[in-house]
């Protein structure tokens, strides 16, 4: 389960990069907004196959049949309560023709979040900032035994506390600073293996992956960034508390989050014409 | 997370920033020809005669003619012209010395009594006491009996609706200043000209002016008060019950692990029923029920490793280690007011001071977030986040220094040297940032340090206080401030350009506290006070023993002697007219001959009476007497709060062991500037009308001072 999620992720990591690689001079913003608008018009598009047109087509024109019905019988209370018997009807069947293809958007909507989180949720350390390194072991009973893990940072980080051993939590905790520019690995070892994870300090203002797991097949389709842990291993994740990437949208910080959904909605209706797609 | 610094580091002024290297980006900025608008190429005879005649008319319009002039303050709360002029002597301060012989420097007169916020306002608005209605730290309501912070007062929200436990009130608060009078920078602002005022005392929240403003002293923090640190400690029965400046919150340590919470504001979306009433209704009696404002919290949870010396933090969705002995970075701390939908934003500062044996926990007071101010902390209301964007986060609140946590134990001498010097920087940081981005008509800076230092400090420098300690470091530790104040001023002196008008000054300067007064008990011993219940001398908190119908004065605040008037005090029994004159001059008397029993000294110099000796419309509202005490002396902490300590002068044993708020001819500050001084002995008050002065703007028929600074040719 957990190969065929990381071969899933290889190949969603593969068609991002490339399209993150081609937009990604823009900036945070506009490279935020070109994907918005490219993810509207595929699910726009996708919506136009997976669902019944016609149907649909019929459902809404008879839908706003009723409507002006319902204004126009407004006088005569039992038109009135039929024809608005006859909206919920319609109403209902519209939802059941768009309830299918709107599960079946989920899933490519859900790939999508997950890759934008990566390029856009959280940003590189920058140099003289710090941050906590979280080890999370498989079982606390491993806890004593682990403590023994040792941290080997890469040149362009310092590594300023020992490791500080959480038992409830089966976590070993260090603080690093960012020294130089540059991604590196830092290694995790506990005499016997080690396990690598990406850090990122400086450079462009662009995603990082934050955790490397090994937990299920669920967490590493959900952190696509790096190849999952193996899971003989007795560390079940590494994970780096990365600040959060802030976007600047009319001078304001915020989360890619909002302004991605309210983009891809927006641009995705102005293009539904152009595809000949009824919503 | 700030890495420990080795201990001889710590004294070590902070390096950077050589003075006297000019900077030729900055120098372009400050410089007047950067204002001056360009000359066309192809002027006709004609359009050069209008140009004369519009020069002349522009002329006669001194605001515009003296628009292209530019002035920065640096104001140096507590700089003691005495110090000053050794350290200079001692060659620790190059760039004070050059500047004083660039220009001029004489003892700059202070207010009576030379308090930060009376000796600010003075600065600020030209005015004394009288004038500007500020008197003391600590003003009373002689109606209520009741002491308040002379500095701003809270104006309560509309009436709220209740809905069960929730309340919605129909209009915010808001809170204003209490100091009457207007400041120069808003007479230079209806003139166009634009100020930045960088942190200056008794400005919050910041009067609204062309330009911009950072409040200072007098900030509250979060809660409301002046600064109310936290302290966790799993040995609560150690420490007093209550003390002033902090809360000590006990906590236990349970396999490895502390959870706490931070105690933020009341939240005023929330009642409850208070305890008492309903305790009252459970016995049956008929009292409508009382409601209160629940305190916002936020938890916190710390992970103990003692084998690693370090723990793991979790503050909402933060998590951060700490060794013993670090300080954290600022972290952002919100509380919920209502859930998912109205959160406050605050900001505080973690100290681990002790893992093991025993685990104590030091959290900064919670800022008013500059990110996020939940009150106006500066105007424009968005300067306070523009700064930090630049700058991070930084303290906000009245003083960051925290002497009170070093006062009552809580932090070491080293400690609070180090979390001083952290202020320090934050500040030192900002004015590089102001010096490179401004381009305003006038700037102020505002440096706390030298101030809280001295208090703090003079005891290790000077081995005849009483509470004298041996510190190879730390006895260095005023001059060292003095010296990182040197290297401020080499920046400055580096960044403006050669027509700017400079001006280095403090609103009063030190002395050493050796012996304190407790003046309440002196004025009990001199049968002017009357206590209800002799054999309770030393409790009751703000005068509650004592016996209004007999007692004829009472002192509060640091120099404020108030008569018991009748009409104007709760419990009056001194008539007005010649019962009162009559009492006036018995007191004057009678302190100008108070002795010492134990050495002879005369502990007061000096009696001022504001209603005769102030100018202004307010000089009746403050106290009737300010007692000038004389060099070693000054007020008790205990006797400004209405407390009868046993005995009426006892030696200063604690760190708080510099004071100024005495006889204020005693502790005048400096005036160092690039310009001639034209008087010997120039006055706060003076200063303002000079710098109006500098742009041509005529002083107000209330402002008291005359004009002293001349161009140096
Ligand atoms: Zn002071």
């Amino acid at each position: 389960m957990t190969s065929a999620a990381s071969a899933l992720n290889a190949v969603f990591n593969l068609v991002f990069g490339v399209l993150y690689g081609m937009l990604k001079w823009l900036g945070p913003f506009w490279s935020l907004t070109g994907i918005a608008c490219l993810t509207g018009i595929l699910m726009v598009w996708i919506f136009g196959k997976v669902s019944n047109q016609t149907a649909i087509e019929r459902t809404r024109d008879r839908l706003s049949a009723e409507l002006i019905g319902l204004r126009l019988f407004k006088d005569d209370l039992r038109v009135f309560f039929g024809i608005q018997f006859q909206v919920l009807a319609w109403t209902f069947k519209y939802l059941r023709h768009s309830i299918v293809p709107m599960l079946i958007l989920m899933v490519p909507t859900v790939i999508i979040l997950i890759q934008l989180n990566l390029h856009y949720g959280f940003r590189p350390l920058r140099t003289g900032e710090s941050a906590l390194v979280k080890v999370k072991l498989r079982a606390a009973s491993a806890m004593a035994a682990e403590s023994s893990l040792t941290l080997r940072a890469p040149e362009n980080l310092q590594v300023e506390t020992p490791g500080v051993h959480v038992p409830d939590l089966k976590e070993i905790c260090w603080r690093v600073r960012g020294v130089r520019d540059g991604r590196f690995d830092l290694i995790v070892s506990d005499g016997k293996d080690s396990i690598a994870k990406q850090v990122a300090v400086g450079g462009r203002l662009e995603g990082v992956s934050t955790i490397r797991t090994g937990e299920s097949w669920l967490s590493c389709l959900l952190n696509p960034g790096e190849a999952p842990i193996p899971v003989q291993s007795v560390i079940e994740s590494i994970e780096i508390r990365y600040p959060e990437l802030d976007i600047l949208i009319l001078g304001k910080p915020m989360n890619w989050l909002i302004p991605f959904l309210i983009l891809s909605l927006v641009l995705g209706f102005a293009f539904k014409g152009v595809l000949g797609v009824k919503i | 997370m700030k890495k420990p610094r080795s201990s001889h580091a710590e004294l070590e002024p902070p390096k950077g920033g050589t003075p006297n290297t000019p900077q030729t980006a900055i120098d372009c900025v400050w410089s007047p020809a950067f204002r001056r608008p360009r000359r066309h190429p192809r002027q006709n005879e004609l359009s050069r005669a209008a140009l004369v005649l519009l020069c002349c008319w522009l002329s006669s319009i001194p605001s515009l003619f003296a628009a292209g002039r530019k002035v920065m303050v640096l104001g140096i709360d507590g700089m003691d012209p005495k110090l000053l002029q050794t350290f200079v002597e001692q060659g620790r301060m190059p760039n004070f010395k050059a500047l004083m012989a660039e220009g001029d420097f004489r003892p700059l007169q202070t207010t009576m009594p030379p308090q930060s916020p009376v000796a600010w306002s003075t600065f600020m608005t030209g005015m004394d006491p009288g004038g500007h209605g500020i008197f003391d730290f600590i003003h009373v309501d002689p109606s209520k009996m009741a002491p308040y912070s002379s500095m701003a007062q809270a104006d309560p929200g509309g009436r709220p609706i209740n809905a069960g436990t929730w309340s919605f009130p129909t209009s915010g608060g808001g809170v204003h200043i209490l100091r009457k009078g207007t400041t120069f920078w808003q007479m230079l602002g209806e003139r166009g000209l634009r100020s930045t005022i960088f942190r200056m005392p008794v400005n919050f929240p910041p009067v609204k002016s062309p330009g911009r403003a950072l409040a200072g002293m007098g900030t509250p923090d979060l809660i409301g008060s002046l600064g109310t640190f936290s302290f966790y400690v799993d040995h609560r029965s150690d420490w007093p019950p209550s003390i002033s400046g902090g809360e000590i919150y006990g906590v236990t340590v349970t396999s490895n692990r502390v959870s706490a919470q931070l105690n933020g504001p009341p939240n005023t979306f929330r009642r409850f029923p208070t305890k008492e009433s309903l305790d009252l209704r459970e016995k049956g009696r008929a009292v409508s029920i009382e409601f209160e404002n629940p305190k916002m919290t936020q938890d916190f949870v710390v992970h103990l490793d003692s084998k690693a010396g370090a723990a793991k933090f979790v503050v909402g969705d933060q998590e951060f280690i700490l060794k013993e002995k670090e300080w954290s970075d600022w972290i952002h701390v919100e509380f919920e007011a209502i859930p998912h939908l109205m959160t406050v934003s605050s900001a505080a500062r973690f100290y681990l001071k002790q893992l093991t044996p025993k685990f104590e926990l030091y959290v900064t007071p919670l800022q008013i977030d500059p990110e996020d101010p939940v009150m106006p902390i500066s105007h424009p209301t968005d300067w306070s986040k523009q700064l930090c964007s630049h700058l991070g986060r930084y303290y906000t609140h009245n003083i960051p220094e925290d002497t009170q946590a070093f006062n009552h134990g809580v932090f070491t001498a080293r400690e609070f040297w180090e979390q001083m010097i952290f202020a320090y920087e934050e500040r030192s940081r900002a004015m590089d940032y102001l010096l490179k981005h401004q381009d305003e008509d006038f700037l102020f800076v505002y440096f706390g340090t030298v101030d809280q230092g001295c208090h703090m400090l003079w005891h290790f420098m000077d081995p005849r206080h009483p509470g004298h300690v041996k510190d190879e470091l730390l006895k260095d530790g005023i001059a060292k401030l003095y010296e990182m104040l040197d290297i401020q001023l080499g920046r400055v002196r580096a960044a403006i350009g050669k027509e700017t008008t400079l001006v280095v000054m403090s609103d009063h300067g030190f002395a050493p506290f050796y012996w304190e007064v407790n003046l309440n008990t002196w004025l009990l011993e001199q049968g002017y006070i009357t206590l209800k219940d002799p054999s309770k001398q030393e409790s009751g908190e703000f005068f509650s023993n004592v016996d209004w119908s007999r007692t004829k004065c009472y002192a509060a605040g640091l120099n404020g002697l108030y008569i018991n008037l009748k009409g104007r005090e709760k419990g009056g029994s001194v008539t007005a007219g010649a019962e009162y004159e009559n009492l006036m001059d018995q007191l004057e008397k009678a302190l100008l001959a108070m002795k010492d029993p134990r050495n002879t000294n005369s502990p007061v110099s000096l009696v001022t009476r504001p209603r005769q000796d102030f100018q202004g419309a307010e000089k009746d509202k403050g106290p009737d007497i300010l007692v000038g005490y004389s060099r070693g002396y000054r007020s008790s902490s205990d006797s400004p709060l209405g407390l009868f300590p046993k005995a009426a002068f006892v030696d200063n044993k604690s760190p708080w062991s510099g004071d100024h708020c005495i006889d204020y001819r005693v502790v005048p500050g400096i005036l160092v500037t690039n310009r001639r001084i034209t008087s010997q002995t120039p006055t706060l008050a003076d200063l303002t009308v000079s710098l109006l002065h500098e742009y041509g703007v005529a002083p107000t028929k209330e402002m008291i001072g005359k004009q002293v600074l001349e161009p140096k040719n």
